[in-house]
């Protein structure tokens, strides 16, 4: 009994992990354990059964008494306009044009277009799901690998949520109470770095092994013939879009949260402009964006449930001591913690990290002193970008990457599960490789809130 | 024992949190361990909304808590954690031990099956952080501020915006403009949140919120299940805590204070037009509160009649 | 049988197309906030508590519909390979043991959770907000009762396809259109 009750931590984890792999929705997989390892717990006397009658209000306060999530509805509701009005249709295919020469060109318009989706909206959910339906497609046809097609749109997917405006980074200083615009500014460097970083990768790959990304034939005269018009149109509207969202922040009309509602008026009304908006366009952008609201959410309210029954049956707790347990000096504990955020990252979402390790991490980095290597008053937004930058990962990691749910669920059948993992590889080793830069060389973080504020 | 503790607020908070985590650790060594209590921060086991849900239902044995959070279930609470124009901290003790405050609320809280003990004393608040100074009450015309409770209504009697923002939110929009103040805390507190980078107007008195108090709650089968001296433990660390927060909160304001003000803060006083025209919207908020709810208008009663009697001794003890 | 999943899919529908409407209410108010606080004197409590409510109601109406739709993503890396037959009486066993008990326990302790906020008359704690907090209480049992319909209007079509009917477990038609 004592054994079995010491390893109940781990045996959730495992089901979890085995579960996934089933086939089954994934919400049905985290309700299921839930329930199951509920029982487990309340016939070992780890829980009590009135413990079990908390979990509606969990849900409530957790998605729906929530100030800050209201932006998620709006923003994907903004992303999917943009993607029935084909206003980012347009946008991609002039960059696929504009970019034909490089190699990689494809790939590079996926990267350019996801950089400047992010700065138009607050989450990943409708960059990828609108890169993948509009790129995915054409790059197969094109010879493409289905792992760098799809390695390419999940991380420009994914760019979204570091550079701001951000819900992740809402989030962040909400628990953090740090000043949110310094903590926005000090994202932005870092999510630049990593957009070219993505992007020299593909030129290298496109290069060094052309049949995972073949040279496209040039324009031809017909095509040349009005591309600056058609490009100057292209990018004025998306630029409109994101100079309303980012204005109406910045000009103090709306805060980071209600400027999704911008974006999203901003999206049918650019729709409209462009003469695209009609009954059956807006009855499919509703239809694009209940489906996506409700596969994210029935993931968050049973996610919810298995976080909780995991606290009670006391994983967090080996989480906790084993972050207090360090001995290593405080570059120790940083990489420790890295580590650790990135661990969690393959099974937890977001959410649940922040919720976990944000306030259990806060005063151990308080008291950190990396002396001239950073301020101690920037120490925190530092660390923050760090953990942003760190939880980017937790979106591509399998088995548990919301980035990969959407992709998966908007390509259908186009790619397999496991091209898309091995896709996603040398993108996560482009993301540590910047987490590492950043945390050598702090200035990237630092040097424009600094500049700014 | 263990008994997990929900609070409402960090435990990295001065007074508001370490007060918290000092009475876990205090119960924890006068009963030998066998008390634990274990405090978890905003939302780690639910919400800080439904922290009264949770505990009445014992989903969680108990909650550090402050009275007014329960309003939308028990209008009359606020009046237990502070209400504008309210006492100060020796006078607002004197009648929730002795002139029938704990009573009362022990009655309006009985329907959810919980036992309360007061556990901490907060020192006044600041009135807030405002972008430009405000001179006249015509100055209040549109004015977008962050505050909540009974003070939001006031503000909105004076024509003022009431917004309900997190703290993450609020300081963006101060820095920015889209709000114009905002109600935060006292200096201690405020200057660990670095409020000095986002307004630099910071106004006193807190007429909306003098004294407060912070209870400690706990199912009541958990409380009636108790050992009579593992209870007696937590009501004389409540009732230690009570004296030492109130000198902690008195003392520990004003080197911070100096530190906003070296830092380029102008530290206002509400002038005497100000303080009128807060009192005059407080007295129609007050008119509609009592005609609404009569355990308000209970409550009241008892406060006012106790504070009445309170004055009539202190002008006759006291110095000033 | 049949007919049940029918009735259980078109309720799930309807709760969709009422939380696609929505959407376009949540813009508006957000944007009626936004453009009241700033040039209008509106204020705000309400508008902000209004905006979470919308935003609950569209984000927990959708469960059974992306049930009925198959747009629950999953990790098919090692369930591609099997058959047809074995991924229905995979999903038949998903449904049972899986997500009905977790759906029973939200429906079960939701329907308590909203009583309790309606017996107790809660309202908002702010003073300035809206009344009747069970009415948006109670979207916790109701989308669970919803995504069970959706669910079992799944499983029902799954069985009937095992059992040799021409079926399909999964529906395609639009939001609208259909
Ligand atoms: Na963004
Ligand atoms: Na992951």
């Amino acid at each position: 009994m004592e054994f079995l009750i010491e390893v109940l931590p781990a045996l959730m984890f495992g089901s979890l992990v085995l579960g996934l792999f089933s086939g089954l929705p994934v919400a049905v997989v985290l309700g299921g354990i839930t329930v199951v390892f509920s029982i487990i717990a309340i016939s070992l006397g780890e829980m009590r059964l009135v413990q079990i009658s908390l979990l509606p209000n969990r849900i409530f306060g957790g998605s729906i008494e929530n100030q800050v999530l209201i932006a998620a509805p709006l923003f994907i509701f903004m992303g999917v306009v943009l993607e029935k009005s084909r206003i980012a249709e347009d946008l991609l295919l002039t960059l696929q044009k504009l970019l034909r020469g490089v190699p990689g060109g494809l790939a590079l318009a996926v990267t350019a277009m996801g950089t400047i989706l992010a700065a138009a909206t607050g989450i990943i959910g409708a960059s990828v799901v609108m890169l993948t339906v509009m790129a995915l497609p054409t790059m197969l046809k094109r010879g493409y690998s289905a792992e760098l097609a799809s390695g390419a749109v999940v991380s420009a997917g994914t760019l979204g949520i570091l550079i701001p405006p951000s819900v992740m980074l809402v989030f962040m200083g909400d628990i953090l109470t740090i000043n949110l615009a310094k903590l926005f500014i000090a994202a932005l460097v870092p999510g630049l770095v990593l957009a070219v970083v993505y992007m020299i990768y593909i030129v290298i790959t496109a290069t060094m092994n052309p049949s995972k990304a073949p040279p496209l034939p040039p324009l031809t005269n017909a095509e040349r013939k009005g591309l600056w018009r058609e490009a100057s149109l292209s990018f004025a509207l998306p630029f409109v879009l994101i100079t309303a969202v980012l204005g109406s922040i910045l000009g103090g009309i709306a805060t980071p949260t209600e400027a999704a509602a911008v974006g999203a008026f901003g999206a049918l009304l650019l729709g409209c402009i462009r003469k695209r908006v009609s009954l059956a366009m807006l009855g499919e952008a509703m239809d694009g964006s209940v489906r996506t609201l409700a596969m994210l959410f029935f993931i968050f309210i049973t996610a919810t449930g298995f976080a909780y029954v995991f606290r009670i049956i006391g994983g967090e707790h080996f989480i906790v001591e084993t972050a207090r347990s360090l001995d290593m000096g405080d570059w120790g504990i940083l990489a420790m913690l890295m580590l650790m955020i990135f661990a969690l990252g393959f099974f937890f979402d977001w959410i649940e990290i922040t919720l976990i390790m944000l306030p259990i991490v806060a005063p151990i980095v308080g008291l950190m002193d990396l002396g001239d290597h950073v301020a101690k008053e920037d120490l925190i937004y530092w660390f923050a970008v760090l953990m942003a930058v760190n939880l980017q990962t937790s979106f591509l990691t399998p088995p548990f990457g919301f980035a990969l749910f959407f992709l998966k669920g908007a390509a259908g059948d186009l790619v397999t599960i496991k091209q898309i993992y091995r896709g996603i590889i040398p993108f996560v080793l482009l993301q540590i490789i910047v987490l590492a830069l950043i945390t050598w060389q702090p200035w990237l973080v630092l040097w424009l809130p600094n500049a700014v504020l | 024992e263990t008994l997990d503790m929900q609070a409402y607020v960090p435990q990295t908070l001065p007074v508001l949190g370490t007060a918290g985590v000092d009475l876990a650790e205090r119960v924890g060594r006068l009963t030998g361990g066998e008390i634990e209590i274990v405090y978890h921060d905003p939302g780690a086991l639910v919400p800080t909304n439904e922290i009264l849900d949770a505990v009445s239902t014992g989903a969680i044995a108990a909650g550090w808590y402050t009275p007014g959070l329960a309003e939308g279930v028990i209008p009359a609470a606020p009046l237990f954690t502070a209400f504008p124009f309210g006492p100060d901290a020796v006078e607002y003790t004197a009648w929730w031990y002795q002139g029938g405050g704990k009573e009362l609320w022990a009655e309006l809280s009985a329907p959810f099956g919980i036992h309360t003990e007061l556990c901490t004393m907060l020192a006044p608040e600041a009135s807030g952080w405002f972008a430009e100074p405000i001179e006249s009450p015509d100055d209040l015309a549109g004015l977008k501020m962050r505050i909540f409770g009974l003070g939001a209504s006031v503000l909105e009697k004076l024509g003022a915006q009431a917004q309900s923002m997190g703290v993450g939110d609020t300081v963006t929009g101060l820095n920015l403009g889209t709000l114009d103040a905002a109600e935060i805390s006292f200096p201690a507190l405020d200057l660990q949140l670095g409020m000095q980078e986002h307004a630099s107007h910071y106004y006193f008195p807190g007429w909306h919120q003098q004294s407060s108090l912070i209870t400690f709650i706990v199912n009541q089968d958990v409380w009636d299940g108790m050992d009579d001296s593992h209870r007696a433990a937590i009501q004389e660390v409540c009732a230690a805590n009570v004296a030492l927060t109130i000198a902690e909160g008195e003392s520990i304001q004003l080197a911070p204070l100096a530190q906003l003000e070296a830092e380029g803060v102008t530290v206002h006083q509400w002038n005497d037009e100000m303080l009128a025209a807060f009192r005059g919207g407080w007295d129609e908020v007050l008119a509609e509160r009592t005609a609404a709810d009569a355990d308000f208008a209970r409550v009241w009663d008892s406060i006012t009649t106790f504070r009445a009697d309170y004055a009539t001794w202190a002008d006759l003890g006291y110095l000033d | 049988m049949l007919k049940i999943a029918h009735l259980f899919e078109r309720i799930c529908h309807y709760a969709a197309r009422l939380a696609g409407l929505l959407l376009f209410v949540l813009t508006f108010v957000v944007l009626y906030d936004i453009i009241g606080r700033q040039f209008f004197n509106t204020g705000s409590v309400a508008l902000q508590e209004l905006e979470w409510h919308i935003h609950g109601a569209i984000v927990m109406l959708g469960f059974g519909y992306a049930y009925t739709r198959n747009s629950h993503v999953r990790i098919d890396i090692v369930s591609q390979s099997f058959s047809d037959r074995t991924k229905m009486k995979l999903e038949i066993v998903g449904i049972v043991l899986l997500l009905t008990p977790f759906l029973l326990v939200i429906l079960w302790y939701g329907v308590d959770f909203a009583h309790r906020s309606f017996v107790r008359g809660e309202s908002s704690s702010g003073g300035l907000g809206l009344d009747h907090r069970w009415i948006i209480k109670s979207a916790v049992p109701l989308s669970a009762l919803i995504a069970l319909m959706g669910a079992w209007s799944v499983l029902i079509r799954s069985v009937a396809a095992l059992r040799g009917q021409n079926v399909s477990p999964y529906r395609k038609e639009p939001l609208w259109n259909s």
